[in-house]
């Protein structure tokens, strides 16, 4: 009899420790949704959510506007308050399904756009709550709400094309070792755009060269938007660089400059 | 009579020879296209934590992974962190900058306690700023400008959970629903 007590009490700990452990994970495909649609015409399409977890998922959806300010800072807004909110045009179902442990659920949504209209968009979130057993008794539970910008742009509203303002760079870096660039621009088209670009790097007496992917991370800027982007490359070296710097501002037409970019400064080292 | 049969044989295995190199080709293609989908994925390695027992003392009730700081002062309670208790991790194709949010209301909590007892921090990772603990309903950023990309140019951090117990705070059972909002960049 006491070992078969112990034998209960052991696997009751490890049940315990099993739910503890249990990971809560999800996954969306596409992780953002563009659609490029003639006025007053209808497209659809399909989001994936797979939920890679040990737990089953109660997951609802929900929709937010939002615009971006001059420094990058995204502002959210209740649906349908901004001009641009695609959320009156957007239809998407279901909206709340039970997801179990490597299963995928599918939500059919549909855009059903205007007459007129330039650009539409709002974010879409995926909001997860597991649902632990009853022998996982915790007080803290952690539910993840996974948002995705959604935009139907009109086939006739003029592409994004950027007007450069100004460009300005400095060393960043503890040892100065990085190189920043700040660019301000304004999108003057009608569509995002997601400006491209390549910075050559040269330091003087031809030691170093490399060549840095400008917006790595295709940062847009939004139409009729200011904004202020802020890139970071290196590590360089400390000599005196000259920089070529080509950004795609349209289809057609990049800015190109070249600049010096004086040696590193660094603080002498303290004695001892 | 046999050697006019051997020249029709051969003549026809000449002309059947003949034939067989007179084969043409033809080109084919095969039409591929994909739809490249990218994606978004976050996980957390647990689902639920416990702080266990806790009281307006500061006692240490040896909860695993319980730091108890003690008594604040005279007569306003006691806090007690948790560093560590979750690993979130992040993936997006193509890279992206991610920013996490709380997102939990006063629906989200039940109990006997404050619902801002709990605080909610995610520690710095890479180049993403942290904003430090920020209280369970505030709606706060709780980090921003995190760059992540797919498979090695994923992201990790930990989630921190702090919790503080006043004195005037009735004894009973509390839970929360801590939501946490990983926003893709637009």
């Amino acid at each position: 009899m006491r070992v078969i007590v112990r034998l209960f009490v052991l696997l009751a700990l490890l049940v315990y420790v099993e739910a503890a452990q249990a990971q809560l994970t999800t996954a969306i495909a596409p992780g953002r949704i563009e659609k490029l649609v003639k006025a007053g015409s209808k497209a659809a399409d399909v989001v994936t959510l797979t939920n890679e977890g040990d737990l089953p998922i109660q997951v609802s959806l929900s929709m937010v506007d939002f615009d971006v300010t001059e420094a990058g800072e995204v502002l959210e807004l209740p649906p349908g308050m901004h001009p641009s909110s695609i959320t009156p045009y957007f239809r998407i179902s279901p909206l709340e399904t039970m997801v179990a442990p490597g299963e995928r659920a599918l939500f059919r949504f549909e855009v059903a756009t205007p007459e007129e209209f330039t650009q539409l968009r709002a974010f879409l979130y995926f909001e997860s709550v597991p649902q632990p057993p009853d022998s996982m008794q915790k007080q803290v539970v952690f539910a993840t709400a996974m948002g995705i910008p959604v935009y139907a742009e009109n086939r006739k509203a003029e592409r994004g094309a950027l007007e450069v303002h100004d460009i300005q760079w400095q060393r960043t870096g503890e040892s100065q070792e990085y190189l920043q660039l700040q660019a301000t621009v304004t999108n003057v088209g009608e569509r995002n755009i997601r400006p491209d670009g390549l910075l050559s790097v040269l330091a003087e007496g031809g030691a170093y060269s490399e060549m840095f992917t400008v917006n790595p991370t295709a940062d847009v800027v939004l139409p009729g938007h200011r904004r202020v982007l802020t890139w970071q490359f290196g590590p360089v070296p400390p000599e005196a660089l000259a920089l070529e710097l080509r950004l795609e501002t349209s289809m057609r037409e990049s800015y190109k400059g070249n600049y010096r970019i004086p040696k590193a400064e660094v603080a002498p080292a303290s004695g001892s | 009579m046999r050697s006019f049969l051997c020249l029709v044989i051969l003549a026809g295995l000449l002309t059947c020879t003949r034939s067989a190199s007179a084969q043409r080709s033809a080109d084919l293609a095969l039409g591929v296209t994909a739809n490249n989908r990218g994606g978004f994925a976050c996980s957390l390695d647990q689902a639920a934590f416990t702080f266990g027992n806790v009281d307006a003392a500061g006692t240490d009730f040896g909860t695993a992974g319980v730091v108890a700081d003690g008594r604040n002062g005279a007569d306003d309670g006691a806090t007690y962190t948790a560093a560590s208790v979750a690993t979130w991790t992040c993936s997006t194709a193509p890279v992206g900058v991610i920013s996490f949010a709380l997102a939990s209301s006063g629906g989200d909590h039940t109990g006997t306690m404050p619902m801002d007892a709990l605080a909610v921090q995610l520690p710095a990772v890479g180049l993403g700023a942290s904003t430090g603990y920020q209280p369970f309903s505030s709606a706060a950023s709780l980090m921003t400008g995190v760059v992540i990309g797919n498979g090695a140019g994923a992201a990790s951090g930990d989630v921190d959970l702090r919790l503080a117990v006043l004195d005037g705070d009735p004894p009973g059972a509390n839970t929360w629903l801590v939501r946490i909002t990983a926003t893709a960049i637009p």
